[in-house]
């Protein structure tokens, strides 16, 4: 039986398909087909809705039961504020009215209950391309072409803008140094991200992203923290970029690349991801969301002793092996690129995806 | 038990964990229950796959080609029951997979009806997502507006003592009415109704039309007198139909097997086994189960069939590891790791594990820092479960746990990689038991198979206790005390082993101490504690014993409770090397 392992994509061009999905149910605003830019708003919602009480029977002073009867707006009317919800006529007028623009969703009982007014929230596309799939009130799935580089962990911000690499080597922390005015608005990419001081410069341009390999995970209270996309490709601590991402990423220098920095949540299927769009009159390949693993495979290795490591599988020894350290797992062989010759555990690995 | 088995029913068991999805095979073979065959394979309710059925499968192909027997038809459906050497007699699924419940609790007073209706909402994977009652300063509009933004998958209304408070409960469950209202159709909760039972069919008049609605007796239908077995029943239904919404391929899974099997939070199931094993072990001692799972924890304790589930969902050893550093500052932390890393490097870890919780540790290093944080994330766990430990118990111990006898273990952490002194001073650490207990680990997670199994096929599940599946690790006497002082003897111990074998022994604070007793052997014990140490009779009570070989031995504890580890990491580390060379390594 073969096994399945995730993929990870790190392909200079490839077709990407891409969900962009409300938090809440909401509303799509575009249709399928339609072409759409990265800052196009392609659906929306009420993340928090606020619903007003406004006790008619207490302000008349009446009993509930009586109160009904001055109520003078209906289920689904729209009010603005000040407008009259009840009146009580007689020798002293009552009026009670409407603390805020919104809509009557329930009056009776004594009571009005309205939905406040407020400006939705906007979905927008983060990267240029064609709505292929409309999925009512929760979102739409874009394609467009281009290199995709996947991620590990986002800080929930998305940007569009141009890459601009900062430091030389995957494997190389950003400096505060390395942060000048000039950066200000830009994709900045950098192999390792240790330092707060940098997330405060970052913001101070303000830059639109910044991508790094790794990200020491202390910082992330300060990365969700950013006005700006915080995207680490690798996962936390200090290994830096995988060679491949880098290289992807530094030749993209001055092209526009969308950078989704979502937060991970495999049971919602969403993961981070870099698109840079480019024109293509080819139909590139649209790689699998999950892999066999078989001998030739090209895969990443996620724990240590070789995080980040990239290798291709020599072989799959049959049932279970014991490591070491005593754990006993379904294992796979993988020569490095380094050369050497390692035997990990099939859950510790990815599928990669380069081409 | 000499219960005949000619007519045996074959029960499968399949268990959707967070990470891992077991397919179990129990058949008679000789007359008794077995686990024939057991296969394994990568949950897929999530991504990349995002659909249920492939991991069930996967697993269910593994025990087909073990026990060379076609458990599927042409249509991949389970054949239920079994016909012609093929399928099974019985299902029973458990599944702990999916993002946890999100529950508000709504109740009349916080530390009386909220509180039992938060207890209720532990019993399952439930976070809670709002918790409203008289004191909380809301008002009606901050209640409809705290439901309607927490999108709740379940609501839990109680309140009102029986013939005690209506006004305030009817209040209540109008604002929840109203926000349910709010809601769309399709995404409204279902809302349970377990407060004063005089109130149901008001209460059923307000909400029935509006969210699915479901009644149960109450939840605390006298002050101090709490029942939560019959709502449970009624959460376990919410359970069952917000997982079939939620997780992908459930329910066109489960369809052809609905009333032919048997579907349960794997938490609920792991504690009535637990609740079942303390009917039957020794009444004057309770039966404590812990499951550590990736995302969420189980700690299950019950005494003579009564007993407390609390699930810690969102903690675990796999995405809900950085939930740890909600409770345990990086310090202390430092303070359990056998080696030295750096604070930050370890916050690295609990990261990288949440982006891979499948991935498995490589090398001594990685998995020593893999079961130092499982304590912490152990010890977290049942300190929250011992808050609602009943009074009498809590009040009997102070802080220290009650006794129990056995602790029953299950986990990944505890039974992968690790050696039986390793997963041993794991739970050690992580409980810090008190008396004597033995500690028996579940090798296969099969606790809530059999849990699961319960109603259907009871002989099953103490005939499967009985077997090599389950390993007695040791049996443990903990001197528990407070002292300071390290080396001051605090427990002389005489031995005879049941071949012959005669010795003395004195536990030092701060000591941990084994006396090798092989499976099949036994021991008896005079036990004789010092300076007011507490081992199982009471504080300063001496007391015999008859002990059974396990793979470790008899163990001795003279760490204190809480064990007490110096200020400094540096001069913890030692500590923790030495006490696990002293366990055997």
């Amino acid at each position: 039986m073969s096994i399945e392992r995730p993929v990870v994509r790190v392909m200079p061009l490839a077709t990407i398909k891409q969900p962009r999905m409300l938090p809440v149910p909401g509303r799509v605003v575009v249709n399928q087909g339609q072409a759409v830019s990265a800052t196009a708003t392609v659906a929306e919602a009420h993340l928090e809705p606020h619903y007003r009480v406004v006790n008619i029977a207490q302000a008349l002073k009446v009993p509930r039961s009586r109160a009904d009867e001055y109520i003078t707006c209906r289920a689904g009317e729209v009010v603005h504020q000040g407008d009259a919800l009840a009146e009580k006529k007689g020798v002293v007028r009552q009026i009670v009215r409407s603390p805020v623009d919104g809509e009557v969703v329930v009056a009776g009982e004594g009571q009005v209950l309205l939905r406040e007014y407020r400006e939705p929230w906007e979905l927008a596309a983060g990267l240029p391309g064609k709505v292929t799939r409309v999925f009512p009130e929760r979102g739409v799935e874009l394609t467009t072409k281009g290199t995709v580089i996947d991620g590990a962990w986002g800080n929930g911000k998305l940007a569009y803008g141009l890459i601009h690499p900062l430091t030389e080597a995957a494997d190389q922390p950003i400096t505060p140094d390395l942060l000048s005015v000039e950066l200000r608005g830009l994709v900045l990419v950098g192999g390792v991200l240790d330092n707060a001081r940098v997330l405060k410069l970052a913001e101070d341009l303000p830059a639109r992203a910044l991508i790094v390999g790794t990200m020491r995970a202390t910082l992330i209270p300060e990365a969700l923290q950013a006005s700006f996309a915080v995207l680490v490709t690798d996962g936390f601590g200090s290994g830096g970029m995988n060679a491949r991402a880098f290289r992807l990423l530094t030749t993209s220098a001055n092209r526009q690349a969308a950078v989704l920095a979502e937060a991970p949540s495999p049971y919602e299927g969403r993961r981070p991801v870099i698109a840079v769009p480019l024109t293509s009159a080819d139909f590139p390949p649209e790689p699998p969301s999950a892999a066999p693993i078989e001998e030739g495979t090209t895969v990443r290795i996620v724990r240590a002793p070789y995080l980040g490591a990239v290798g291709t599988v020599v072989s799959l020894p049959e049932g279970m092996v014991r490591f070491a350290n005593g754990v006993r797992a379904p294992a796979v062989d993988v020569r490095l690129e380094s050369g050497e010759r390692v035997t990990v555990p099939v859950a510790n690995v990815e599928v990669l995806i380069q081409s | 038990m000499a219960t005949s088995l000619v007519d045996a029913d074959s029960l499968l068991a399949i268990d959707v964990g967070s990470t891992h999805t077991r397919a179990m095979f129990f058949d008679a073979v000789e007359d008794r229950y077995r686990l024939v065959a057991m296969g394994v394979a990568p949950t897929t309710a999530g991504a990349p796959r995002q659909d249920v059925r492939v991991g069930i499968r996967q697993a269910l192909a593994q025990v087909a080609e073990v026990t060379g027997r076609r458990l599927t038809g042409n249509d991949g459906q389970i054949v239920v029951p079994a016909e012609e050497g093929a399928g099974v007699d019985q299902v029973v699924i458990t599944l702990s997979a999916g993002k946890p419940l999100s529950i508000v609790v709504a109740g009349v007073l916080p530390q009386v009806s909220v509180r039992s209706a938060r207890r209720l909402a532990e019993t399952i994977y439930g976070r809670l997502a709002a918790r409203l009652h008289l004191n909380d300063r809301l008002g009606m509009e901050g209640r409809i507006n705290a439901v309607v933004r927490a999108r709740p998958d379940a609501v839990i209304l109680a309140g009102g003592l029986e013939n005690g408070a209506s006004q305030a409960v009817l209040q209540m469950a109008e604002a929840v009415g109203l926000a349910a209202y709010l809601i769309p159709e399709g995404r409204r909760p279902e809302v349970l109704f377990a407060g004063n039972s005089h109130l149901q069919e008001r209460i059923k008049e307000l909400l029935e039309g509006i969210a699915p609605f479901y009644t149960a007796p109450n939840v605390q239908p006298a002050l101090g007198e709490e029942q939560l077995g019959p709502a449970q029943e009624a959460l376990l239904e919410i359970y069952r139909r917000v997982r079939e919404r939620q997780i992908p391929g459930l329910q066109d899974w489960l369809a052809p097997l609905r009333g032919r099997s048997a579907f349960y939070p794997t938490s609920y199931a792991f504690g009535r086994m637990v609740r079942f094993l303390s009917r039957v072990y020794d009444p004057s001692k309770g039966v404590l189960g812990v499951d550590v799972g990736a995302e969420a924890v189980t700690v299950a304790a019950a005494w003579g069939g009564e007993g407390v589930l609390k699930t810690v969902a969102g903690l675990g050893m796999g995405s809900g590891l950085p939930a740890l550093l909600r409770h345990v500052s990086a310090a202390r932390l430092a303070r359990w790791l056998p080696i030295e890393v750096p604070p930050d490097d370890v916050v690295d870890y609990l990261y990288n594990k949440s982006l891979h919780p499948e991935s498995i540790p490589l090398t001594d290093e990685d998995l020593a820092v893999e079961q130092a944080l499982a304590r912490l994330v152990l010890r977290t766990a049942v300190q929250q479960a011992w808050r609602d430990f009943p009074v009498q118990q809590r009040q009997a111990f102070g802080a220290w746990l009650p006794y129990f006898e056995p602790v029953l273990a299950s986990g990944s952490v505890l039974t992968r990689g690790a050696t039986p002194a390793q997963a041993l001073l794991t739970l050690l650490d992580g409980i810090q038991p008190s008396g004597i207990t033995t500690f028996v680990l579940d090798d296969n997670h099969l606790l809530p198979a059999l849990g699961a199994a319960a109603d259907l096929n009871p002989v099953l599940g103490v005939q499967v206790l009985e077997s090599h599946h389950f390993v007695p690790l040791a049996t443990v006497i903990t001197a528990a005390h407070r002292l300071a002082k390290t080396g001051a003897p605090i427990l002389r111990l005489r031995i005879e082993t049941s071949t012959g074998e005669k010795g003395k022994l004195e536990l030092k604070t701060g000591q941990l101490r084994v006396v090798r007793l092989r499976p099949g052997q036994t021991a008896t014990l005079e036990i004789q504690p010092l300076r007011g140490s507490d081992a199982g009779f009471g504080p300063g009570r001496r007391g015999s014993a008859v002990v059974n070989g396990s793979i470790l031995g008899l163990v001795l504890d003279g760490r204190g409770r809480p064990i007490a580890l110096p200020k400094d990491a540096e001069k913890c580390r030692p500590l923790h090397r030495q006490w696990l060379e002293a366990l055997g390594g």
